[in-house]
């Protein structure tokens, strides 16, 4: 039998046409560094956290119906359920759950059983020893009909709690919404709570994405049925607004304040603007920046500047065409969004990219500069850990 | 011619007519031994493997001073399979290719894949009912982790032994060493050498 000479040569053919993706540090490197993402404590894996904060002695995340806290004096420590206020079914919805100065707010909605909705306080809570369902005072609440139920959504910006009130019937359709706000809401009564919605505009339409303050404005981030709106005023209440919505466009996901000259805004669309370079928040008009493209859409931003220099990380967000992919980097400095092309990122070496958190869709990030470590809490994996453990590496909550 | 001169002569004659023929035939045969090869240039065999990856480690070639230069893959025990289709040359030499797959896992359950697809030469011992063929593979490899590809070169020098059941049917077992390097552009303090083991079982058909 005489052998075709050339089907020897196919295979070197093959490899040198044959397009190869070129990881920045290798299969094999990888694999060298490679680290076991360690379960810490008793969280569980896929515990969906939408809000995480931390109140100075605690971190808190909402879990749909139920909220869960921990201390922060060590790196791991076990959760705990943190007693609600009574009155609600059991599998009532913890909507929101914000901090302004040493107080914890919550809101509360239940359709079935009992048809109730409210906002609460919980004083002092990084010293408050014994906290009960009889230790939160209700601000107010709603009691709904067959066809109708209250949602009250919360913010804070500075010393200032926004309450968005929000009437729907049975389908979910808001019918009515409102937004108030405070400067004293330890010991106003909600009834002296300032109307602000004709200020904004609101209406039964509108989203309110974030309200939040950069040390010198206030910034209002509201959708509506097919755009959004940034507003920005020196005044709590947007008496003197003024629109920076040029330059724009879409419907936005997320806001962020570095300080009054750097800003950051996500949209729909997967761009990412912000004033890293150029000019800054605090211009008459903002000129806006924009990076980013369609493929992700971007959801929580954290600065980790005093951790690794000059670096912000921002999630990731699941669309009906893509998945989550974890983080990207921006360069402070330069605006850069780094999408990971060359899997040089934040934590890489030891253990990201190996992990579930490189595939997940993020909510959002807590960061604590004080302890040096950062949370990722995601749609669908659960929360994680950054701290340094002789490099920074990643841990499953 | 006198009477006893042609009585010598016919004599002469019947000695000559009978002696002769039989000095000049041949020797009886001698048995010589037949050399038969078991193949021989047109003969193929197509072998289907399965059996165990052994991850051994990865060489570093230019590793930081007071570094070591081999290190842990992190990988667990896998599994891999191949499909080997060979032509003989003459009873002892034989060319082909191979066509496979191998996975593992990573410290935190993720899969690592590589597919080899390489072009092989072999020499064949013969003895008894054994066939075992030592050979080295060279070609490229598919390298498959945590949603990215790679393809680079490998080196898989082998030896197998066979028991040949019947003329069609061979059944044997194969010890496989990888070499694949995996190169970095612009970063060659990645550059690493993988070095494997797999050892698997082969049932063998020739054709």
């Amino acid at each position: 039998m005489k052998i075709n000479n050339k089907y020897l040569y196919l295979p070197l053919v093959a490899l040198f046409l044959t397009t190869c993706s070129q990881s920045g540090t290798g299969m094999f490197y990888s694999l060298e560094h490679e680290k076991v993402i360690e379960e810490t404590n008793n969280l569980n894996n896929k515990a969906i956290f939408s809000t995480m904060i931390d109140t100075g002695s605690y971190y808190i995340g909402n879990v749909g119906p139920k909220i869960y806290y921990r201390s922060n004096a060590l790196h791991f420590s076990s959760w705990r359920e943190l007693p609600m206020p009574s009155g609600f079914a059991r599998d009532a919805a913890s909507s929101s759950l914000v901090m302004v100065g040493t107080d914890l707010y919550i809101s509360r909605s239940s359709i079935d059983g009992p048809n109730k909705s409210g906002f609460y306080r919980l004083n002092e809570v990084n010293t408050n020893t014994n906290i009960s369902s009889g230790a939160w005072i209700e601000i107010h609440s709603k009691t709904g009909s067959e066809t109708s139920f209250t949602v009250f959504e919360l913010h804070s910006a500075n010393t200032n709690l926004y309450v968005n009130e929000m009437t729907r019937d049975k389908d979910g359709k808001t019918t009515s919404s409102s937004l108030y706000t405070t400067n004293d809401p330890q010991n106003a009564a909600y009834t002296a709570y300032t109307d602000i919605s004709a200020a904004l505009g609101i209406t039964t339409a509108d989203e309110i994405v974030e309200i939040a303050f950069d040390t010198t404005n206030y910034w209002a981030i509201i959708n509506n049925s097919t755009n959004g709106e940034v507003y920005r005023d020196t005044n709590a209440n947007f008496s003197t607004k003024t629109s920076q919505t040029a330059n724009t466009s879409g419907k936005f996901i997320d806001f962020y304040a570095i300080d009054p000259n750097n800003v950051l805004l996500s949209n729909s669309n997967g761009k990412i603007f912000n004033t890293l370079v150029g000019d800054d928040a605090s211009a008459a008009v903002v000129t806006w920046v924009s990076t980013g493209s369609l493929k992700t859409q971007y959801n929580g931003f954290a600065d980790i500047s005093t951790i690794t220099a000059d670096t912000m990380l921002v999630g990731t967000v699941a669309t009906g065409t893509t998945d989550g992919v974890g983080y990207h980097q921006i360069d402070i400095n330069t605006g850069v969004l780094n999408t990971n092309t060359s899997k040089i990122n934040f934590s890489e070496i030891n253990n990201y990219n190996s992990s579930n958190l490189s595939e997940s869709t993020i909510n959002g990030f807590l960061v604590d500069e004080i302890n040096s470590r950062i949370f990722a809490y995601t749609e669908n994996e659960g929360v994680f850990l950054n701290i340094d453990n002789s490099g920074r590496e990643w841990f499953h909550e | 011619m006198t009477r006893k001169k042609k009585l010598l002569f016919s004599a002469l004659i019947l000695i000559t007519m009978t002696f002769v023929p039989l000095y000049s035939q041949e020797p009886e045969n001698e048995e010589v031994p037949l050399e038969i090869n078991l193949y021989s240039l047109g003969d193929k065999n197509f072998s289907i493997n399965l059996g165990l990856f052994f991850p051994l480690f990865f060489l570093d070639p230019t590793p930081a001073s007071g570094s070591s230069a081999v290190s842990d893959t992190n990988l667990t025990l896998g599994g891999t399979g191949s499909l080997v289709f060979e032509a003989y040359l003459n009873n002892n030499i034989k060319i082909g290719g191979e066509l496979g797959i191998m996975f593992a896992f990573s410290p935190n359950d993720n899969p690592f894949y590589m597919v080899p697809i390489t072009a092989r030469v072999a020499y064949e011992f013969h003895f008894g009912q054994f066939s075992m063929p030592i050979y080295m593979g060279l070609g490229m490899n598919i390298m498959t982790y945590d949603d990215e590809t790679n393809v680079q070169l490998l080196m898989k020098p082998g030896i197998s032994l066979y028991w040949n059941f019947d003329s069609s049917w061979s059944f044997g077992g194969n010890l496989v060493y990888w070499i694949a390097p995996e190169f970095i552009p612009d970063h060659s303090e990645y550059d690493r050498f993988g070095n494997f083991l797999d050892f698997t079982i082969s049932a063998q058909y020739h054709f």
